[in-house]
């Protein structure tokens, strides 16, 4: 109920406002007149709303974003070392002043991801766990959740930073020009492409391994995910802009 | 991403008109069912309906103007105002202000403060 019916109502108890069985309307369209002020405000009856459901989900700064953190082609086989280090300078807003080498470096010696007998050209190995450790050095706070659509999907919604893991067998099989590989591989996707009804409809993922920049279909991604180490990185905050 | 197009657009704009309308149904219904328990949808449509109708015409958009103009109509359906409708005509007059032509009319139809 308004507050002005509220009021209506308290003044109508009172008993006092009745003429015989008949309500002095005038006097109720009185209140309304002196209080409607209070209940629907000044602005525009058209003001805006925030359930539009065709509210763009991804604007054109956050496709920027994902552009400018991308390194391109990594030098080592650092690719979830790279993925984290996409997530950190996002996150913070500036780039790192480390060189690749120096990042990995660090991240072999604070966060323990693989250091082989060919230093640097083979070194770089990570799980979920380790780049996870490497995000929390540089400040950004996350979580290791199950590979599932959903979870990438509520993820990039809420401008979050999303590591997956896949087999390259899978991932790059509709690369053109990428000669057929397996092994576990390690990505950043940057943002969603969605549906006019809302719904996910693919993903972008920076990928260091090829040193380019591509799009998944949802069903792709799926079988992307349950080809790698079945878990995620997702930050803790947003890490994109809000438009 | 995914472009908007101009179809839904328009959609969203009817939404937003929907959501006041909506709060704007409310108010009439709690006012009118101080004088009749159970106001009849057709007549609250019909209010609604001419309200927006006047806002549009008079050039209203401020949310309380178009509630006090619907409370204006309920005035004339209710109470049976005579030369109602001369009254109501001042929401169009534009060489007035929003608040002098509400106010104007609310005094005329015995209303005001």
């Amino acid at each position: 109920m308004t507050s002005v019916s509220r009021s209506v109502r308290a003044d109508l108890d009172s008993g006092s406002r009745k003429l015989g069985d008949m309500v002095d309307f005038r006097l109720i369209l009185r209140y309304a007149w002196q209080q409607v002020g209070e209940s629907f405000g000044s602005g525009p009856y058209k003001s805006p709303i925030t359930s539009c459901p065709f509210k763009a989900i991804v604007g054109t700064a956050w496709r920027d974003a994902a552009k400018i953190v991308f390194p391109g082609h990594q030098h080592y086989q650092n690719c979830g070392v790279q993925s984290a280090r996409q997530i950190v300078e996002q996150a913070s807003g500036q780039p790192l002043p480390d060189s690749e080498l120096e990042f990995l470096n660090k991240a072999i010696d604070t966060c323990g991801v693989e250091k082989e007998k060919n230093h640097p050209k083979d070194s770089g190995g990570s799980d979920a766990g380790r780049r996870q450790c490497i995000l929390k050095q540089y400040g950004v706070a996350s979580k290791i959740e199950d590979a599932s659509l959903e979870n990438v999907d509520r993820a990039l919604r809420d401008g979050k930073g999303v590591i997956i893991s896949a087999d390259v067998a899978v991932l790059w099989q509709h690369r053109p020009g990428v000669p057929p590989q397996t092994g576990r591989h390690a990505v950043v996707v940057t943002h969603g492409h969605y549906d006019q009804d809302g719904n996910l409809a693919g993903v972008w993922v920076n990928d260091t391994g090829i040193g380019q920049r591509y799009f998944l279909t949802t069903e792709q991604l799926g079988d992307a995910l349950d080809s790698g180490s079945l878990e995620l990185n997702i930050t803790d905050h947003r890490i994109w802009p809000n438009n | 991403m995914f472009t908007i197009t101009p179809a839904q657009l328009e959609h969203c704009e009817a939404v937003r008109v929907a959501s006041f309308r909506q709060r704007l149904e409310s108010f009439v219904v709690s006012v009118l069912s101080q004088r009749e328990s159970n106001p009849s949808c057709t007549s609250i449509s019909r209010i609604l309906d001419e309200t927006f109708s006047i806002a549009d015409r008079g050039g209203f958009s401020q949310a309380d103007h178009v509630a006090r103009i619907a409370i204006l109509i309920m005035a004339r359906d209710v109470l049976g105002v005579e030369r109602v409708e001369p009254e109501l005509e001042i929401l169009m007059q534009k060489k007035l202000a929003h608040d002098e032509r509400l106010a104007v009319c609310a005094g005329r139809l015995g209303l005001g403060e």
